[in-house]
């Protein structure tokens, strides 16, 4: 009422001001917030606020990644604007050293995963068959009919979000095999082992395609070929547990995602109509186990930019977004386009576009597949 | 005065809780409208309150307005626990849907103070340990400050700004990308 002769309040404890503070979901009002003064600032900046902040609002998603590619050839690109995750986005490419020269000999590591704002990179697909080879379990099938795949799963709950859990699958025709790394007891261990599957389930494991959602991991083959057995596997990494789930009866492009759907519902988005739609269907999963009932067609989703060729690049949905690109059909030199669809939402938003046109420089060509989603420095995580 | 036999249901429901203001004020409250607050739950349970609370963190002015907001949440309790068992479904979902509004409608209301006013509020909220109240009143100031600049928000809570020209710099260098 009286602003300039009102005495100064009498200050809030620091945790009615966390209380406060908490309740912004957006990083950077929080980051301005800390500017006003200092009792602000050192309350923003407590390793146990922001341990708590991180745990109650999603990271926004600040850069696309490539998957398997070389990791010194630094393929994240932050996004950018209109983007409004575009200045955060910069920051932390400023920021943090995504062409890992840190690392002893960089040339030889490769990104595999990235997930809860961690980059899983590893070198030679080779050591997980010594790997797994220490753990007792032979293959008869040769490597080149095998899958290794390392990814990152959900991290064990702890207070301070840093630890994490890295899954180590490998496939044969008549075996998989998992192997899980735990950060906090820093071993490998084995996990399970299926030499059970369906007949002709994996039939041929290296064109199996992974998707992962928040919760679980799936393999499918590419749309639904009569070739292979119409099932898809199903990990859930809580319980390390491999079940068989029915797939969509019904025929659907090549590239396909499945996703977490909601409350208690297992998702496949789909193209239809040439392209210009996506199809959602759904399935209702509840404990991590799926109802008998077929899939039900739920929803119509209906794409942003017409003329145009698109495709779902995620190889992942972790942190809820799908990545999708866009390529202008009817163009002589036609640049492609970035989005991401917020499954929560399902709404589409336009996060990059490459400097370079699709047909032009081909050496320069990267097609994204990673979504990588942080706070930008000073909010984020301290490094380990 | 409060009444003594805590440990009967039925007295209990009708019990009397005296609260004493910081400037010695006195307030006869229902228990279901103090134990809206865990502190002074914790006291009745702990059997404290003969004689009544004193309340030394809390003026007046404020605790008048705490116990408004307790009489109208108490209130909206009781009345939620009653309804359930005397009203079918459907007649149940639309007195609780008026219910709810009119309350949406009262803490709307509650909450047109002055700055210094709300955070007495919070304050009060805190030391008394009222979730919904600390709740409401927080999130009036989160909002306040969503979208501002340092500055409005100094302005706007009043806030001296003690941080070193060098201090402010380099956080400001830090958390560039929010002012962007």
């Amino acid at each position: 009422m009286a602003p300039a002769a009102a005495p100064t309040d009498p200050p809030l404890p620091d945790e009615v001001m966390e209380d406060i503070f908490l309740r912004l979901d957006d990083a950077a009002d929080l980051a301005r917030a800390s500017v006003a003064c200092k009792s602000f600032r050192r309350v923003v900046r407590g390793r146990r606020f922001l341990c708590r902040f991180r745990s109650l609002h999603p990271p926004p998603i600040l850069c696309l990644g490539s998957i398997n590619r070389r990791a010194a050839d630094g393929y994240f690109r932050p996004v950018e604007p209109p983007h409004r995750s575009a200045s955060a986005a910069r920051a932390l490419v400023q920021a943090a050293d995504f062409t890992f020269s840190f690392l002893p000999d960089p040339q030889s590591w490769f990104v595999r995963d990235a997930r809860d704002g961690r980059v899983l990179l590893s070198r030679h697909i080779t050591t997980a068959r010594a790997l797994v080879q220490a753990a007792d379990f032979t293959f008869s099938s040769p490597p080149d009919k095998m899958k290794f795949e390392p990814f990152l799963a959900l991290a064990c709950k702890d207070d301070e979000g840093l630890s994490f859990r890295v899954i180590y699958n490998v496939m044969s025709e008549y075996k998989v095999v998992t192997l899980v790394f735990s950060s906090v007891t820093e071993e490998w261990r084995h996990a399970t082992s299926n030499s059970f599957l369906p007949h002709r389930l994996i039939h041929d494991p290296t064109k199996l395609v992974r998707h992962c959602s928040r919760s679980c991991f799936y393999w499918a083959y590419r749309g639904n070929s009569t070739t292979y057995d119409n099932n898809m596997l199903v990990l859930d990494p809580l319980e390390m547990k491999f079940s068989v789930v029915a797939f969509l009866d019904k025929s659907v492009g090549d590239r396909l995602a499945i996703v977490d759907a909601g409350e208690d519902r297992l998702g496949i988005l789909a193209f239809s109509n040439c392209y210009l739609k996506l199809d959602l269907y759904c399935k209702t999963w509840r404990n991590n186990v799926v109802c008998r009932e077929d899939w039900q067609h739920y929803k119509t989703i209906p794409l942003p930019e017409h003329s145009c060729t698109w495709e779902i690049c995620s190889v992942g949905t972790p942190e809820g977004y799908l990545l999708m690109r866009a390529c202008p059909k009817f163009r002589l030199h036609p640049k492609e386009l970035y989005f991401t669809l917020d499954l929560k939402t399902l709404l589409f938003e336009r996060m990059y576009e490459p400097g370079h046109y699709v047909d032009f420089e081909p050496g320069h060509h990267v097609d994204f597949d990673l979504l990588y989603a942080s706070f930008p420095p000073p909010l984020s995580p301290p490094s380990i | 005065m409060a009444s003594a036999g805590s440990g009967d249901e039925k007295a209990a429901a009708a019990a009397m809780i005296t609260l004493i203001s910081s400037d010695n004020e006195k307030f006869e409250v229902t228990e279901a409208t103090a134990t809206l607050s865990q502190t002074i739950r914790h006291m009745i349970e702990d059997g404290c309150t003969d004689g009544g609370v004193p309340l030394p963190n809390v003026t007046s002015k404020i605790l008048a307005r705490v116990i408004e907001y307790c009489k109208k949440h108490a209130t909206a309790a009781a009345g939620e626990e009653g309804s359930s068992s005397s009203f079918s479904d459907a007649a149940f979902l639309e007195v609780d849907r008026a219910f709810l509004e009119e309350l949406e409608e009262f803490d709307d209301a509650f909450l047109e103070v002055d700055r210094a006013t709300l955070f007495d509020l919070i304050l009060a909220a805190n030391y008394l340990d009222i979730k919904g109240l600390l709740n409401l009143t927080c999130q009036k100031v989160a909002d306040s400050v969503k979208g501002k600049t340092p500055e409005q928000i100094r302005e706007m809570y009043n806030i001296v700004n003690d941080l070193t020209p060098e201090e402010e710099a380099e956080i400001r260098r830090e958390t560039q990308w929010a002012f962007e």
